[in-house]
This record gives C-alpha cells, sequence and structure tokens, in this order.
C-alpha cells in the first residue's frame, strides 16, 4: 500500500477525482500487494473513505461517464468518445456517429491519453531569468499566470502601439471552426499579427495542383466507398494522409467480398509502406517519378480515346500537355515496364463500367519533392479524364485546412533572421524539429528578441521560448472542428486540468481584451467580444451559425416555434457534433493551365550514390507522437521495429557498403550529415534508401529525446514547387561506421516456415467454389458445455491492414505496463495482442510481396494446452467459453506460457511501473498484475460483464453488437468481430461459417475460439 | 481445497501471499451478530447507525444511495448530512463538526470498515437487484453505535453464499 500513499490525485477541493472511489483506484497500483492480499480475513491499516462534499449528477462512483469529442491528435478530425472514471479520462474510442471516422480510432488517437497525462507536460507558467548576461546563460522559472500574461500584453501593446503589429509572428498547427475564426480576428486585433499555419505535412503539391488545375487550392474528400480500382501514387492513405481512419474504414468496405466484385488496389511508390503492403499489386520505382507514370497513363487513355466525359477541346489540350510522356519514357525513367502502365491505364478508365469508377490518389509525403506538385496535377488529370472529378475525387467536400506553406515558414524564418519579427508566439507546433535543419528555424527564432510558447508539451522550440504560456490539451478544452465540409465536431473538456495550464481560447481572449480595442472609434473595426470567456465565444459561434429552419407561410403555429438554441446545442455535445448539408460546386478546369507546359515530371539527377526517402510514421506523425510510451513499444508494422528508427537499406545495398543490421552508417546529404543505424528492408526501389520521419528528437522530454534519428538533419531547405519541403529524392552517400547499435526489432522474421499461420484464398478458387472451411478433427478430450454463451471473435486477414489500432486499444484498455527499450531487445513485450506480419512470394503481376498481417492474441481455446498444466488452477476454462487467468491464484511457474502455441501469454518479470501522471489513464475496471504473475487476453473480460450487466438492467438478453472488446471497438477496417458463437444469427457466428474460416495451428485441434478468415489474393 | 493450500504452504511463502485470497477460514462462523471480526475503529465524528436507523428510521439507501445503481454504495456526500443538520440539532458537538466540514468545503475524513482486497470485483448492484439485504453482509448496523464488520468477507464466506443461492461461482466473475 506504500505506492498509494503518494496519492498523485490528492490535491485539494476542487478535484472530483481525489473524493470517491480510492479502493478501486487502489486496485489498480496495489494489487496482490501483501497488505492487500491479507485484507480479507486480518485487520488491516486503517484506510480513509473519502465522501464527496457535493456529488456531480452525472457520477456514479465506479459506472463510466462518456463524452463526445474530437481527437486533437491531426487535422482529419475524427469523433471520439472519451470514457472517464471518478473524473479521470481512462479510455478513447471512436464515434460511431461521427461521419469522418464511423467508430474507428488509430493508434495516435488511442494514445492522446498519454499526451494528456505526459510526465513531460509543461506544469505551469515559465519566464526564462538571465543568470550570466555575459555567457549567455539563462534558465525557465516558475512564474505567475498574472505576470506571464502581462509581459506578453505588454509587448504586444507596445509593438501595436507603434504601429509594429506586423512585426509580430503567431505560427499554429493548421487550424478549423471557431478557434480559426477567433485568431482571425485575435491577429487583426493584434494590429496585423503574422499568422502562419505549420504542418510539415500541409498538402502543399495537392493545394497547388488544385489551384493551377481548377482555380481551388483544396484537399477533395476521396471517396474510397465507391471505386472498382484505386491506383495510390506513394500516397499513405491508412496511415498519415488526409483522413486515415475514414478512408481505412470506408477502403475495407469496398474491398469486401460480401459487396459483389471488390475493388482492387494497386499501389506504385519507392519504399514498401504499410499502405502498399495492402495492395493487390504493388510496383517499386524511382522515388519522384509517380506523377511522370501517371501522366504517361493520362497519354495512354486518350491515345486509345478512352475518356469520359470530357469536352473535346479539353481532350485536345490535356493531349498536348502530356504529348511527350508516353509510357516508354516514363518506363525509363521509372523502372515500371510501359506494358504495365498501359494495362492500368486502361483498367483505370474501363467504360464498362461506367465514368467516376476509378480513383488515383496521390500528394502524400511518400511522392512529395521536385515533382510533387506537377507530379499531382499529372494524378488529377488522370481522375479528370476517367470522369473521377465530381464522383470518387469529390470537391464539395473539400477539407478547409488553412492555406500556409513549407514556404511560408521559410520565408518567416528568413524575415526573423533580417531583424523584422520583434515577438515570436508558437501554438503547439514544433517547427525547431519538424522543418529541415538546414532551413535553421531554430537559429531564426534566436533572432528574435522574445518568444512566446503557448505549447502543452516541451519541445525543441518551447526550449527556445523566452516564456512559456502552457495550454490545456484537447482532452480539457472546448472547442470545435471543422475537417471537410459538411461536417463540424465539437470538442468538450472531459476532465479538470492536470496540470496549472489555461485553455488557449481564455488565454488568447484575456490576451486580446487587455489590448484594447484596436480602434474604438471605428464600429467595423475587427473586435474582440467584450466579455465571456471561449467557452461563451463558442456557443455565440455556433448559435449564430445554427440553422433555421425555412417557416411555412401557410402553417402559422410552425412560425412561432423558434429553434431552441439549448436543445441544437446539448444535442450537438451529446452526438458529438453535426453534420450540415453540402452545397454543390462542380470543379471546372482552368484554361490557363494549359499556357505552361508540365515540365516538372523528371526527378533532378545527383551526383550522390543512393537517393533518400522520408516518410510520415504511422507511430509518430511528423515527431508529435514521440513522447508517448504505447507509440514507442508497440512494433511498427512492417519492419516490427521499437524505440527506434534507423537507415533503412536492401540487403544488397548494405552488401555493397559492407554494412549489416544495426550497424551505425553515416548519411551525407548536400545538406547535412546524421548517424543512422541499418534497418534491412528489402522492399526498396533500386538505390533508395528510406528514414521514418518523427524521432531523432534533441528536447522533447524522456520518453522522445536521443531515440532514433530524424530525416530532417539531412533534407534540402528550398522549398518543393508548390512550396512543400522536400522529403523524397534527396541524394545521400553512405559510409559504414565501426559500431553495432541495432534497434530492437520484435518479429525477425517474416518467413512463415510454412506453417500456414496466415493463409490465403484466390478470388477465383472462392468464385469457383473450390474453398471451403476446414473439419473439425476428432478429440478425446471431453467437449466442454457452453450452457448461455460462447464467446467468439472472428479475424478477417482480408480486412486487416496491420494498423496497430488494436494493439493500442488493448494497452490502454487492459493497464499493460510499457517495458522499455532495454527490455524490448531481450523479447520482453507485454502485449496481449501484437499484429504478427508475414510474406509470401510475389504474386503475378507485383513487385511486393503477398504481404500478410495476422493479429495474434489468446484463442481461448476450447482444449486449451495452458490449462492442463497449471498446477493451481489459475487458468481454466468457463461456462461461457473463455480461457480465465486468475491473477491473485497465480503462483507464476510459467508452465502456461511454455504450454501455449501461439505464445501470447506474459509474464511479469518485473514489477510494472507507470510514471505519474501516466498512472491516472489506468483503468480501475482491470486489476494491475504484480511481478511473478501470468497475464494475457481474456476477450476484455470486464466488457462482457459490462455488457451483461446492461442487459440485465434493461430485463432482456445480450444481443450481438452489445459487447465489443477494445480491439474489435477500435478497428478502422472492422476486421475484428466479435460475439456469441450460441447465437445462430449473430455475425461471428455467420463468419465462423465463411468458406475462408480458417483456425490457427488447426492441426493441434486446440479448438480455438477465434476464428481467421483467409485473406484474399485478387487477380489483375 | 485443503489440496490446494497444502501445495500453496509448500510452494512457500512467497506463494502463500500470492494465494492470500483463501486463507484458512475462521473455523465457525460467527454465532451471534454481536461478534465481530474486528474492533469498533474511531472515526472522525461519532455518528450513530443506531439513532438514524432504528431510531428515526431512515433507509440504508436514503444515504448509501449508489448501492442499487452501480458498484460502491457510496458514503453520504458532506450535502446529505448538512442537509438536515443545518436546522436539525445543529448546536450538538458532533453536529458542530460536520457542520464545519461543510462550511469548509472539505470531506470527512471516515474510517473504511468494509474492505476487501484489490483483486476482488465486487458490485453491490447485483447483489441488491437479486434482493441480499444490507444485513446479510454488513451485519444489523441498523442497531451498531459505530459500523463494525461482523463477517469475514472471506471467499469462502462468499462462495458459501453464492452455493446457497445458486449464484454463478465462475471465478471470473469476481476475479479479472
Amino acid at each position: 500500500m506504500g505506492r498509494a500513499g503518494k496519492d498523485p490525485l490528492n490535491k485539494g477541493n476542487d478535484s472530483l477525482i481525489e473524493v470517491v472511489e480510492r479502493r478501486t483506484f487502489l486496485k489498480v497500483l496495489g494489487s496482490a500487494g501483501p497488505a492487500a492480499a491479507v485484507a480479507a480475513c486480518s485487520p488491516v491499516p486503517p484506510e480513509k473513505i473519502i465522501p464527496m462534499v457535493v456529488p456531480p449528477e452525472d457520477v456514479i462512483p465506479g459506472i463510466a461517464t462518456w463524452y463526445a469529442s474530437v481527437c486533437g491528435e491531426c487535422p482529419s478530425g475524427c469523433g471520439i468518445q472519451v470514457r472517464t472514471r471518478e473524473g479521470r479520462a481512462v479510455k478513447i474510442e471512436g464515434n460511431p456517429e461521427h461521419p469522418v471516422n464511423q467508430g474507428g480510432l488509430c493508434i495516435r488517437g488511442q494514445s492522446s491519453l498519454q499526451g494528456h497525462y505526459n510526465p513531460d507536460r509543461i506544469a505551469g507558467p515559465q519566464a526564462r531569468r538571465v543568470t550570466n548576461e555575459a555567457a549567455g546563460q539563462s534558465v525557465l522559472e516558475p512564474t505567475t499566470w498574472e505576470e506571464g500574461q502581462q509581459a506578453l500584453v505588454d509587448r504586444l501593446q507596445a509593438l501595436r502601439d507603434a504601429g509594429q503589429g506586423d512585426r509580430v509572428a503567431l505560427i499554429t498547427p493548421p487550424l478549423t471552426g471557431t478557434m480559426a475564426s477567433l485568431l482571425d480576428t485575435w491577429a487583426s486585433v493584434a494590429g496585423g499579427v503574422r499568422w502562419v499555419q505549420y504542418e510539415p505535412f500541409g498538402y502543399e503539391a495537392v493545394r497547388d495542383a488544385h489551384q493551377r488545375l481548377f482555380g481551388r487550392a483544396e484537399l477533395p474528400h476521396y471517396d474510397f466507398s465507391r471505386p472498382d480500382l484505386v491506383i495510390s501514387f506513394g500516397t499513405d492513405f491508412l496511415e498519415t494522409f488526409g483522413s486515415p481512419v475514414g478512408y481505412a474504414k470506408a477502403h475495407a468496405n469496398r474491398r469486401r467480398l460480401d459487396g459483389g466484385d471488390a475493388a482492387r488496389f494497386v499501389q506504385i511508390e519507392s519504399r514498401f509502406s504499410m499502405t502498399g503492403s495492402n495492395a493487390d499489386a504493388w510496383h517499386a520505382v524511382t522515388p519522384g517519378t509517380e506523377g511522370l507514370i501517371a501522366a504517361a497513363m493520362v497519354q495512354t487513355i486518350l491515345a486509345e480515346d478512352r475518356a469520359q466525359g470530357i469536352a473535346p477541346e479539353a481532350l485536345t489540350q490535356i493531349g498536348d500537355l502530356v504529348a511527350e510522356t508516353t509510357p516508354e519514357s516514363a518506363a525509363a525513367a521509372s523502372g515500371l515496364s510501359a506494358d504495365t502502365i498501359r494495362e492500368l491505364a486502361r483498367e483505370f478508365s474501363d467504360s464498362a463500367t461506367g465514368a467516376g469508377r476509378s480513383l488515383a490518389v496521390g500528394g502524400g509525403v511518400g511522392a512529395s519533392g521536385e515533382t510533387g506538385a506537377d507530379g499531382q496535377l499529372a494524378i488529377t488529370l488522370l481522375n479528370y479524364v476517367a470522369g473521377n472529378i465530381g464522383e470518387t475525387v469529390d470537391f464539395d467536400r473539400a477539407s478547409t485546412l488553412g492555406s500556409s506553406t513549407y514556404a511560408d515558414m521559410v520565408e518567416l524564418g528568413d524575415a526573423m533572421r533580417s531583424g523584422d519579427i520583434e515577438l515570436a508566439i508558437v501554438v503547439n507546433t514544433n517547427p525547431v524539429f519538424a522543418m529541415p535543419a538546414a532551413a535553421d528555424f531554430g537559429g531564426a527564432l534566436a533572432a528574435v528578441p522574445y518568444v512566446v510558447s503557448l505549447s502543452t508539451l516541451p519541445d525543441e522550440t518551447s526550449a527556445l521560448a523566452d516564456l512559456l504560456l502552457p495550454t490545456h490539451s484537447s482532452l480539457e478544452s472546448w472547442g470545435d472542428s471543422h475537417p471537410r465540409q459538411g461536417v463540424w465536431g465539437l470538442m468538450q473538456p472531459v476532465m479538470q486540468p492536470v496540470f496549472d495550464t489555461r485553455p488557449l481560447g481564455d488565454l488568447l481572449l484575456d490576451v486580446g481584451r487587455a489590448l484594447g480595442p484596436l480602434d474604438a472609434e471605428d464600429e467595423n473595426a475587427p473586435a474582440l467580444p467584450a466579455r465571456g470567456d471561449f467557452y461563451r465565444y463558442l456557443r455565440d459561434a455556433w448559435e449564430a451559425r445554427m440553422p433555421v429552419p425555412e417557416s411555412d407561410p401557410d402553417d402559422e403555429e410552425a412560425e412561432a416555434e423558434a429553434p431552441d438554441f439549448e436543445e441544437y446545442w446539448e444535442a450537438a455535445l451529446r452526438r458529438g457534433g453535426v453534420t450540415t448539408p453540402v452545397a454543390s460546386n462542380p470543379v471546372e478546369l482552368d484554361p490557363t493551365l494549359f499556357e505552361t507546359p508540365l515540365s516538372g515530371l523528371s526527378p533532378e539527377s545527383t551526383s550522390r550514390a543512393l537517393r533518400l526517402v522520408a516518410y510520415p510514421s504511422l507511430h509518430f506523425f511528423d515527431g508529435r507522437g514521440a513522447n508517448r510510451p504505447w507509440l514507442q513499444e508497440i512494433p511498427e508494422p512492417l519492419l516490427k521495429t521499437t524505440w527506434g528508427t534507423g537507415l533503412e537499406m536492401t540487403p544488397a545495398t548494405a552488401e555493397g557498403l559492407g554494412a549489416d543490421e544495426g550497424q551505425l552508417v553515416s548519411v551525407e546529404s548536400d545538406h547535412g550529415q546524421v548517424d543512422a543505424s541499418v534497418i534491412l528492408n528489402p522492399h526498396l526501389a533500386d538505390g533508395v534508401v528510406a528514414m521514418a520521419i518523427g524521432q531523432g528528437h534533441t528536447n522533447f522530454g524522456r520518453y522522445a529525446t536521443d531515440r532514433g534519428v530524424s530525416p530532417m538533419t539531412i533534407l534540402a531547405a528550398a522549398p518543393a514547387p508548390g512550396g512543400g519541403p522536400r522529403w523524397t529524392g534527396t541524394g545521400v552517400d553512405v559510409a559504414t561506421r565501426d559500431v553495432v547499435r541495432p534497434i530492437p526489432r520484435l518479429q525477425r522474421t517474416f518467413d512463415q516456415e510454412h506453417r500456414e499461420l496466415a493463409q490465403s484464398a484466390s478470388q477465383t478458387a472462392l468464385d469457383a467454389g473450390e474453398v471451403h472451411p476446414e473439419e473439425h478433427h476428432f478429440s478425446l478430450y471431453p467437449e466442454h458445455e457452453h450452457p448461455v454463451h460462447h464467446w467468439g471473435m472472428a479475424i478477417d486477414l482480408d480486412a486487416c491492414n496491420g494498423c496497430n489500432a488494436c494493439v493500442a486499444a488493448c494497452y490502454s484498455e487492459n493497464n499493460i505496463p510499457v517495458m522499455g527499450a532495454d527490455r524490448m531487445r531481450r523479447g520482453r513485450t507485454m502485449s496481449w495482442l501484437r499484429i504478427e506480419r508475414f510474406e509470401e512470394p510475389p504474386l503475378e503481376g507485383s513487385s511486393g510481396p503477398d504481404n500478410r498481417f495476422l493479429p495474434m492474441l489468446c484463442q481461448q481455446c476450447d482444449h486449451a494446452p495452458c490449462e492442463t498444466v497449471c498446477p493451481v488452477y489459475a487458468t481454466y476454462h468457463t461456462d461461457e467459453g473463455l480461457n480465465a487467468q486468475v491473477y491473485n491464484r497465480c503462483v507464476g511457474t510459467r508452465y502456461c506460457a511454455n504450454n501455449c502455441p501461439y505464445k501470447v501469454r506474459r509474464f511479469n518479470w518485473f514489477m510494472p511501473e507507470f510514471e505519474s501522471p501516466l498512472n491516472l489513464q489506468l483503468n480501475p475496471d482491470v486489476t494491475g498484475r504484480s511481478d511473478g504473475v501470468m497475464e494475457k487476453c481474456t476477450f476484455c473480460v470486464q466488457r462482457i460483464a459490462d455488457g451483461k450487466e446492461a442487459a440485465k438492467d434493461e430485463e432482456r438478453p445480450v444481443r450481438d453488437g452489445d459487447i465489443s472488446p477494445a480491439c474489435a471497438q477500435s478497428c478502422p477496417a472492422e476486421a475484428i468481430v466479435f460475439g456469441d458463437m450460441n447465437d445462430p444469427s449473430s455475425r461471428v457466428t455467420e463468419l465462423g461459417n465463411d468458406n475462408r474460416a480458417y483456425h490457427a495451428l488447426a492441426e493441434f485441434n486446440t479448438r480455438p475460439a477465434v476464428t481467421y478468415l483467409k485473406k484474399v489474393t485478387r487477380d489483375a | 481445497m485443503a489440496l490446494l493450500s497444502a501445495l500453496a504452504i509448500w510452494l512457500g511463502g512467497g506463494a502463500y501471499v500470492m494465494l492470500g485470497a483463501q486463507p484458512e477460514a475462521p473455523e465457525e462462523p460467527p454465532s451471534a451478530e454481536t461478534e465481530t471480526v474486528a474492533d469498533a475503529t474511531e472515526q472522525p465524528i461519532a455518528f450513530s447507525h443506531e439513532h438514524h436507523v432504528t431510531e428515526i428510521g431512515i433507509e440504508c439507501q436514503f444515504c448509501h444511495a449508489y448501492a442499487r445503481r452501480g458498484p460502491v454504495a457510496g458514503i453520504p456526500p458532506v450535502q446529505t448530512c448538512a442537509g438536515c443538520h443545518e436546522v436539525v440539532l445543529n448546536e450538538e458537538p458532533e453536529i458542530l463538526k460536520v457542520l464545519d466540514y461543510w462550511e469548509n468545503e472539505e470531506p470527512i475524513p471516515w474510517v473504511r470498515v468494509h474492505n476487501l482486497p484489490d483483486y476482488v470485483r465486487f458490485s453491490h448492484k447485483p447483489h441488491i437487484r437479486a434482493g441480499v439485504n444490507c444485513a446479510d453482509c454488513h451485519g444489523d448496523v441498523g442497531s451498531m453505535e459505530a459500523a463494525v464488520q461482523v463477517e469475514s468477507l472471506s471467499m469462502g464466506w462468499c462462495v458459501t453464499c453464492h452455493e446457497e443461492q445458486d449464484a454463478n461461482k465462475d471465478c471470473l466473475v469476481c476475479h479479472y
């Protein structure tokens, strides 16, 4: 109980969390400790039981309270539901009613809890004090909010009064909705502040191409629910591009067999990405030639007269634009054969299925660089000639993200260096890390006399600040999100602030008001509201936007009924937002487009030996996720690396360099040099090395600092055409160093050794009825009885895209401890659910491996090998078909884990540690496990108990869909289905009888309750 | 069970701690309601259950209001105490202590009487739903001055009742 004595929750009256359920909280922290173990039978040290002073209305101790909100991790604006217990957020799930993600949530969204409870968060306002002026030494020291805010106000006031408001720079991430409009007004009130919205993945090439094509610098909504063929040009639309959870859901549904002919998916890129690993055909090409291939496809479509619904004049002009890019020339530059290009073009413009039945996606980080903008133009033209614009490429539902670019940031950096900026305000963005080091934004900031950080987390940028005014996390703030036309999400605080922080909106309103009106004489001058906090501002904005029903002149009663804003607001809060009608606004080709030729399709030549592809990380995004233990610990989907990144190269390249896995190499470009560990990855285009974006932090908290390597260190500073960074194509030379520093990898071989763990079936064989579900074998063991329920799971390997969302959900739901790099190097992962990856030889028409993901968790075997060897009956079979694990019975013989053929049991060699305040995230519904105890998946038995309890409350049986384990709930592709196999109409029963159904290691006759559905291989 | 206990002892002290859920049960159940497993603990306020329940007739769940709705019965918020005592007996020395807590907006630090090990997931709600009386587990608190633990609350004691009532005896009902 000693650890519980240091109760971090105990911090005064205003905290709801301290007053209730201390005991349940202790369950998490002190389980199976000696004092706890004897509590039932002997006098215990007195324990306090603390009542509430005034009970909150919506809280029943021990029962979760849910809040609908918006995920703040990336601009896609997924809807979330946050489960809170006794006033603290413990789990985040996707909101099934939200149109963007429809219930799924990615690994980064799951991990936002670890950003919120991050032990390195800035705990309160701090100001810099110079300690030794001569030596340039200074320290950040705590200050008060009054003093800190006043310091900011004074400087803004002085600059505005001097008419130098434009010498203030404001840097924010891309913002939408009410916060964007507040900042817009605020920037004006403060005297015309220079506001740049920066995110490294800013879709500059897409916006630039669409500006030139249609006069609209927008990221359209890609509708993956309709096309028969998807061709992705280096775009990781299942990982970071656009709205990955929404895309994954639509894409998976379109590829399900029961929807008729499933869509085919082709990926063309230079590094085998997680997205590409799901393609039916994968083609390796020289980096930067993706657009050239698209242009050659356009040329083929026009040459073969396959364009659909295009005016003849436009056809001629487009034809002129791509006249030079024949399949042969594209083939020579890219390495993809001219025949393949022609075949893809024919398939893409298949008139048999009608116009608008295909989709080409481009503009991801994987295809940026010198050719990014013109390449994207060719890709959109490809969609245009196939009739996809307005069909699968939807500009009516375009993203509303801000329009700043990387080039704007470079320009701002120049202005800083030349002394044009007196004050810089940085809000929750980290340009010092997330811009190429050659652009030296850190040096630019150092030239600014006063830098203010309004960030949540300390990072490389806030380390340079003179004043830190830390802001609330997205789980503590009011706000909204307008990720695309027609969707408005509402963000609400789900708990009291963890640290001494303030909401960004309140801070801005206070500072703006303290400045006084810009021009008291002018009524039309931009002004902030005279009173009220950001919550009021948000409500007013929503009230102003509330749709007013059209009055019916014939019906006087209806007219009298004014819409009630309270009702509207309450409903929006409960649902997590509103959807609004979308105006139809078709795009048209801008004729001036044809005045300049498409000249930027060929990549620059380089004198260096290799080309670098810097790719966005599924886990870390642009680097913002690197300080979260779950994201570091969970193995990367393709290489299964953890706690680090390195330089990926093919075994052939490594051999040529004399390097091997884990060897340290020096990577040098024209713009910098960095050391990196070699990670062997056979699936790269010739002459390509790759590096993930997001690691290599120098100052980002205890989990991220000095870990892995950042490609930013060697990228060019100059913006690419279109204004984006040059992520791909940088020429590098690699030299081997005499040091070995391997990155921990959780899976060393991707060969199944013919064990047929992850199976597949061809679509042809399925269509011909040649695939049959496996037969049950005879068993000597008596059969188990499952009189009421028999819980089971079906996992569709064809839908699983390997995104790790389920793994993070499992960590979050089940209090799974994180081991750290050293223990992971020894393979001591504690994950209850892992995604295994296997490779089979390439299929015909593809140059990538036949890749298979296999989510592996406790199979809840009916004839479980683990149960028979437990000497203390700690693991046994329940009446409901679960393979139970009773932690307080377990004595840690580990016989069970040794006897488990699936290797899904985890032994606690160490007492788990959750650094405060990360411990506040722990789920009080799941017992914490101490050292010496075996643990494993039980299909989230606590959620099964909750589901049965809810059904009992309503005096009805449990219905299919009532209960969903954390993994199934989070899956964006709905690959995991859970249910009662005793119910003949349940989905899990239906899938269990599918022709594709099989069981892992069925030859052992363990009778698993987890049924896998074979991956489908689709022929060209 | 005897075999398991023997095995546990054989496995040594560490194992015994882990198996603390089934220590040697009391040889015989308490024969009378007045027999308790622990002495009355001193509480910050000399609250009398007997006065409130037997003399005035307040129902258990008036104050322990969450019992039928969730896992914990709940200790009444200070607001509930103050709700009556701002008006009733508001000059008694013990009541003045309560009103001090109320005015200072501080919770009353009661000492816990009934406690279960942290690896037990007990919920009041299904027991109330099944018609178990509060006194079945807590003893006749209504006739006690200070509440005292009467039953052992050991696993054997729980299982005995589950057996008698034909309730679920699966380990996973309470341990997960």
